[in-house]
């Protein structure tokens, strides 16, 4: 002990020096977790604590809250999973309440794709699932693009109308 | 011989039983396969608040909403439903249902009327 206390006396300045460098060495290491953490898996529950789903947009949900599901921490086949059963329960809830939104023609797999490429237009962020939806269905039973654009306009006039936009 | 027509029997019985295939709605099954994805309980609400919103929007805009006027959406009906479909009785109700059963309940219908309009719900599905 007093041969410890000697030494410590005899390198004080090298001691503090290395104090110095152990925290200046923490201070880096801890700035780079938080910047790994930040853009990788878990980042989001971590470090933003923003909420996945939230009422930007109209209140229903749209292509803002759509487009979310891409951000999520889940795996792709999970992504088209979540996709596939919003859209199912679209589908179901129009059925059971005797006003069918659509019959689908296809996979809701290529439904969801198609709903992936309308709201990759920003004009479009606005417009409730169920709407891009039938947009889908318009597509897939072969409407011409010019008769989609009309039916949307329309669309749009009527929500903003019905102030639902 | 003999092996072709088991063949064609076999393929027969495949076909009969894609026939008579039930439809089924987007359930408690369902529902509840989310619970076993290998997510953080944070991520697993979000899909099912993005499923029960998605029945809520689809009923507001077939002209019959499942929520009532003064009723908003919450992240409470994630866990009515939860409770629900806990129930193996109630796993073959489409969740349009069980989201409308979770109104009733929160807008303090009586639990009677609730039981009888889940039993007419499930004799309605198991009639399909």
């Amino acid at each position: 002990m007093k041969n410890l206390i000697h030494i410590y006396s005899q390198n004080r300045k090298r001691f503090i020096r290395l104090l110095i460098y152990v925290a200046a060495i923490l201070l880096v290491a801890g700035f780079a977790v938080t910047v790994i953490a930040k853009h990788t898996g878990n980042a989001h529950e971590i470090i933003t604590k923003e909420p996945l789903i939230d009422n930007e947009g109209t209140g229903f949900l749209d292509g803002h809250q759509w487009k979310k599901i891409e951000g999520m921490q889940i795996s792709p086949s999970d992504k088209i999973y979540t996709k596939t059963a919003i859209l199912k329960t679209i589908i179901e809830v129009g059925i059971i309440n005797d006003n069918p939104l659509l019959t689908p023609s296809d996979s809701l797999g290529k439904y969801s794709m198609l709903i992936d490429s309308f709201y990759a237009d920003p004009n479009n962020l606005d417009i409730p699932i169920p709407f891009a939806l039938k947009i889908a269905d318009l597509s897939v039973k072969g409407m011409s693009d010019g008769r989609i654009q009309l039916y949307k306009r329309a669309l749009l006039q009527k929500l903003k109308q019905l102030r639902l936009l | 011989m003999k092996k072709i027509s088991l063949c064609i029997l076999l393929l027969g019985a495949l076909l009969v039983s894609a026939a008579s295939g039930q439809y089924r709605f987007y359930d408690g099954s369902d529902w509840n396969s989310i619970d076993t994805l290998p997510y953080s309980s944070e991520i697993k609400t979000t899909i099912k608040t993005l499923i029960l919103r998605a029945a809520e929007d689809a009923s507001f805009f077939s002209n019959s909403p499942i929520l009532a006027k003064d009723q908003k959406f919450t992240p409470e009906y994630v866990d009515s439903v939860n409770d629900f479909y806990s129930k193996a009785d109630n796993k073959k109700i489409p969740v349009y249902f069980a989201l409308k059963i979770a109104s009733m309940d929160k807008a303090n219908v009586l639990k009677k009327q609730i039981q009888l309009y889940r039993l007419a719900v499930l004799k309605k599905i198991n009639a399909l």
